[in-house]
C-alpha cells in the first residue's frame, strides 16, 4: 500500500516538474526570440535616422515646401498614396520632408509592431550644451505635430530668417558646429504576436543620428 | 512465494516496466518539444545575425545608389548589378547558405533592366519583372528558386516642372524639381533551420526576409 503511494507520488513528481519545466522553457525562449526582435529593430531604426539626416542636403537651404504639400507615405514611391494620416508639410523646409520621406521609407518593415512616439516634424535650435529635451530647439511654426521623426534642421527662410541647426560643441570644440540631427522613439508592443502570452515587456527603443554638411556647402 | 524463485531468475516486477514505458513516454512527449525549443533558439540567433547583415548592407547600398552613377553628371543611379556587387562580399558571409543575386533577368546576356522613373514608357517583354522591385519575397523564389535573396534599386525621378494652369499654384505638376528618390530592396527567402511544414516558407529550411532602405539623392544638371 505504502510502496503504491510511492509510486503514484512520483509520477505526480514528474507530471509536475514537466508542468513547471515545459512554461519555463517556453518563456525563455520567447524572451530570447523578442531580444533578437528588439536587436534587429534598433539597427534598422538607426539606419533609417541615418539615412533621414543626410538627405537632408539633398535640399537646398532656402527651399521651403510649398502650401499643400504633403508626405508619407511619399505619394511617389513605395506604392503607397498619401492619406489623411500623412503628414502637411507646407511652410517647412524642404529638406524636413526630405528626411521624413527618407525615414517612413525605410522604417516600413515593422510597421505593426512599433508604436511611435510622436512629436513635431521639424525643428530649429538647440545646443548639445543645453539639458532640455532636443537641446531646446523648437519646432518650426508650421511642422506637423505627429510624426515618427523629429529632425533639427537649419535652414534659411523665405523671409531671410535665418534659423539655426543643431549646435554640437562635440565637433570644432569650444565653438561647435551645425549638424542635421534626427531622432526617433518607439515601444515595441508583442501584444499582437504569437510572443505575447511570453513577452510579458514593452521596450522603448531610441535612436539618434547626427549628420554635418558635406564640404562643399559648408 | 518470494523465496521459491532461485537467484537471478526473478520476474521484474510489472511497476518496473510500468515505469520504463512511463520514461518513454516522457521523452517522447518532452524531446521534440525541447528540440523545438533549442532549434528556435538558434534560429533566432542566426536569423537576427543574417538581418543585421542586410540592414547594414541595405543602408550601404542606399548610399551607393544615391551617390549617381559612373560620373558625377550621370543622371541615373547605378543598376542592382553594380549595387549587388558593391555589397554581395559583406553580405554573403553572413547569409550562411544563401545566394544572393541582382534583381536582374538571369536568362544569359540580358542586360539588368534600368532602374524605373517616372518617365518611363510601357515596358513589354519578359523583362519588365524586373523593372520594379519584386513585391514579395515569394516573386523572387520563384524566379530563382529556394534560399536566394535579390537586392533591387528603384529610383523614381520627380516630373519636369512646367508652366502651371491658371487658377493652380505653382509648382506645378506637385514635388516637380524634388531630387529623385532611391530604393534598395533585399527580399528573398534565408536559409535557416525551420521544418517544413510550419508554414513560415514557401518551403522548409527557410525564413523570409524584406528590408529596405529609401532615401533622396541628388542628380548635378550637365
Amino acid at each position: 500500500m505504502n510502496r503504491r503511494r510511492s509510486r503514484n507520488g512520483m509520477d505526480a513528481q514528474a507530471v509536475l516538474e514537466t508542468a513547471l519545466v515545459i512554461p519555463i522553457l517556453l518563456l525563455l525562449v520567447c524572451n530570447f526570440i523578442a531580444l533578437m526582435v528588439q536587436v534587429t529593430v534598433q539597427q534598422q531604426m538607426d539606419a533609417a535616422v541615418a539615412l533621414a539626416a543626410e538627405s537632408r542636403f539633398q535640399a537646398p537651404n532656402q527651399a521651403f515646401d510649398y502650401a499643400g504639400a504633403r508626405c508619407c507615405p511619399d505619394p511617389r514611391c513605395c506604392g503607397v498614396s498619401s492619406n489623411g494620416a500623412s503628414l502637411a508639410t507646407g511652410g517647412i523646409p524642404t529638406g524636413c520632408r526630405y528626411a521624413a520621406e527618407t525615414f517612413y521609407g525605410t522604417m516600413q518593415s515593422y510597421e505593426k509592431l512599433l508604436r511611435w512616439k510622436t512629436g513635431p516634424l521639424c525643428v530649429t535650435g538647440g545646443d548639445s550644451a543645453g539639458s532640455a529635451a532636443l537641446g531646446g530647439a523648437i519646432p518650426y511654426a508650421q511642422s506637423p505635430a505627429n510624426a515618427n521623426v523629429t529632425c533639427d534642421v537649419g535652414s534659411i527662410g523665405p523671409d531671410g530668417v535665418n534659423h539655426r541647426g543643431f549646435l554640437d560643441h562635440a565637433f570644432n570644440p569650444p565653438r561647435g558646429l551645425y549638424a542635421v540631427t534626427c531622432d526617433a522613439t518607439a515601444r515595441i508592443d508583442f501584444s499582437q504576436t504569437p510572443l505575447a502570452w511570453g513577452v510579458l515587456w514593452t521596450p522603448t527603443i531610441h535612436a539618434h543620428a547626427e549628420a554635418l554638411p558635406p564640404p562643399f556647402r559648408q | 512465494m518470494e523465496g521459491n524463485w532461485p537467484a537471478g531468475v526473478r520476474p521484474r516486477p510489472q511497476r518496473r516496466r510500468r515505469g520504463g514505458a512511463q520514461a518513454t513516454l516522457e521523452f517522447a512527449f518532452v524531446a521534440p518539444l525541447f528540440l523545438l525549443c533549442f532549434l528556435a533558439a538558434v534560429d533566432s540567433g542566426l536569423w537576427a545575425v543574417q538581418n543585421s547583415a542586410e540592414v547594414s548592407a541595405v543602408e550601404a547600398a542606399a548610399r551607393d545608389a544615391a551617390s549617381a552613377g559612373a560620373s558625377p553628371l550621370s543622371q541615373t543611379a547605378p543598376d542592382a548589378r553594380g549595387v549587388t556587387a558593391a555589397i554581395v562580399g559583406r553580405l554573403q558571409q553572413s547569409l550562411f547558405a544563401t545566394t544572393v543575386v541582382a534583381w536582374c533577368d538571369p536568362a544569359k546576356g540580358m542586360a539588368c533592366a534600368p532602374p524605373a522613373s517616372s518617365a518611363t514608357t510601357a515596358c513589354t517583354g519578359n523583362s519588365c519583372r524586373f523593372v520594379n522591385c519584386p513585391v514579395t519575397p515569394k516573386a523572387v523564389e520563384d524566379v530563382f528558386g529556394p534560399r536566394v535573396v535579390a537586392v533591387c534599386v528603384h529610383e523614381v525621378d520627380a516630373p519636369q516642372c512646367g508652366t502651371a494652369p491658371p487658377g493652380v499654384a505653382a509648382p506645378y505638376p506637385p514635388y516637380c524639381g524634388d531630387t529623385p528618390t532611391i530604393t534598395v530592396r533585399i527580399t528573398g527567402f534565408i536559409a535557416a533551420l525551420v521544418p517544413p511544414g510550419l508554414g513560415l516558407g514557401a518551403s522548409g529550411g527557410e525564413l523570409p526576409t524584406d528590408v529596405a532602405a529609401t532615401t533622396h539623392t541628388l542628380r548635378f544638371a550637365p
